[in-house]
């Protein structure tokens, strides 16, 4: 079975900290994968690996089996968490910016999820609040074909009611067994209906991972009590 | 990739028409003051010199700001999350600021030969048809070239240095402009190293009045910058976090 993204003993480390450590797993096409850890746990160190952002110190990150970079970004939408987009753009420009690098991105389905999200195409980014700019990022990631989803930290700082129409997107756009999404989030509540598996960081390390269905039935307690468990 | 030339060729569009607005304002005051001379020489060296190298340190910074901004702003993540290789996003950057340059350059050079003209008929020597054909193919053709291939491996070098500053996790700003330097002196000794070697090859013609130059210094200084950008890509692919 091809694993849509494999990490061999990989470690990352940026000057005298070391972000992640020695890590092996696998994680299986067509799942929502949520990655949860407190902050400096190696989350968006692990996200940007598989983007290509970042370099590995030592080990391999191999997307749908072939090494993370220049190669597998076309098969990669990756959503990070600050504003990654050009102020100076409208929201349209955008749209149609990312369109002729990404082959697979559906200039049809991104108006419908720019109408979905409230957003207007002639919106200057500059302009736009926080929340409609973590929702155009989703738009741009959502609106593509891609096999892999990365979203760090996609409901951070975001008001309830952006959080809500993002996540309602996440999950209508979702194309089970065709897409895996790996979603790093802090707000375990209110997205783990969504989870198919967890993984747990700690200290650039996996503390616990599994089956969000069986995590929930070993330990006798939803994944947000879990992480407060095993972050207490 | 031309999507991305296209997209740098956007973003500079209001310093590029604040820039031909500056040197439209230029020439004019060139203009006022050449009613007033009497040397043609004077009236020669005053347009073309003017502009040219404050427009190949305008792309030098205009090159170096591109790059810079994209980490400032973080848009290296929006970037780079494109599958192209690093050495079509430096082209992209690159080709737009020596587009700019060109454009900048023809236009202080239309204007300049117009300053030429009247210059000479003011001071009582108007020009032949055949003198100004000489001035801008001959002469001043090969000047503009010397130039454009300065600010060719000014922009290379420039981008080399700063890649080689983002590879560190920090002093990154003094990282680059050490290398920055360090690449100059480099160059200056690869440039001695091979004086035998350059010697030896024909000699060109490059003359453009006040002296001449052999132009393999040149040609070997360029390959250096091909180089150099090479190098910068390489990097981008392989080295430098975002």
């Amino acid at each position: 079975m091809e694993y849509a993204l494999t990490a061999v003993n990989l470690s990352k480390r940026y000057g005298k900290k070391q972000a992640l450590e020695n890590l092996n797993l696998q994680i299986p096409q067509g799942k929502i994968v949520a990655l949860l850890g407190p902050n400096g746990s190696g989350k968006s160190t692990f996200l940007k690996l598989f983007a290509g952002l970042i370099h590995p110190s030592s080990g391999k990150a191999l997307v749908l089996g072939e090494e993370a970079g220049t190669a597998t970004k076309s098969k990669v939408a990756y959503v990070p968490e600050f504003n990654h987009l050009y102020r100076w753009q409208t929201a349209g420009e955008a749209v149609e910016f990312a369109s002729s690098f990404f082959p697979d991105l559906d200039l049809e389905i991104a108006g419908k999820l720019l109408e979905q999200m409230q957003l207007e195409r002639e919106q200057k980014i500059a302009s736009l609040s926080k929340g409609m700019q973590a929702r155009l990022k989703l738009v741009l990631a959502l609106a593509r074909n891609a096999p892999v989803l990365l979203l760090d930290e996609p409901l951070s700082g975001i008001d309830p009611q952006s959080r809500r129409k993002i996540l309602g997107a996440i999950v209508e756009s979702y194309k089970p067994d065709e897409q895996t999404i790996v979603l790093s989030t802090h707000q375990v509540l209110e997205s783990e209906f969504a989870f198919d598996q967890v993984i747990f960081l700690q200290e650039g390390k996996v503390a616990l991972k599994g089956d969000a269905d069986e995590l929930r039935k070993e330990h006798n307690c939803s994944i947000e009590d879990l992480f407060a468990k095993i972050y207490q | 990739m031309y999507t991305l030339l296209k997209h740098e060729l956007k973003r500079r569009r209001l310093a590029a028409l604040l820039t031909l607005l500056a040197i439209a304002a230029l020439y004019a005051y060139t203009f006022r003051l050449l009613g007033r001379l009497t040397e043609p020489v004077a009236a020669l060296g005053l347009p073309a010199l003017a502009l040219i190298f404050p427009l190949i340190l305008w792309a030098l910074w205009l090159h170096w700001q591109s790059l810079r901004e994209e980490w400032q702003e973080g848009t290296t993540h929006f970037l780079f999350s494109f599958p192209l290789r690093g050495w079509q996003v430096l082209l992209a950057k690159g080709g737009a600021v020596a587009i700019y340059f060109l454009i900048f350059t023809l236009f202080s050079a239309v204007l300049g030969g117009a300053a030429l003209v009247k210059g000479f008929t003011a001071a009582g020597s108007p020009l032949s048809r055949e003198d100004l054909r000489q001035l801008i193919f001959s002469d001043g053709s090969k000047l503009y070239v010397q130039y454009l291939l300065v600010a060719f491996s000014l922009i290379a070098y420039s981008q080399l240095a700063f890649i080689l500053g983002q590879i560190s996790s920090r002093w990154q700003g003094m990282l680059s402009a050490v290398s920055f330097v360090a690449i100059f002196y480099l160059v200056g000794k690869l440039l001695a190293l091979l004086e035998p070697v350059i010697n030896l090859l024909p000699e060109v013609s490059f003359s453009f009045g006040t002296g001449s130059f052999n132009p393999w210094y040149m040609v070997a200084a360029f390959c250096f910058s091909l180089l150099a950008a090479g190098l910068a890509g390489w990097l981008l692919d392989h080295k430098v976090d975002f």
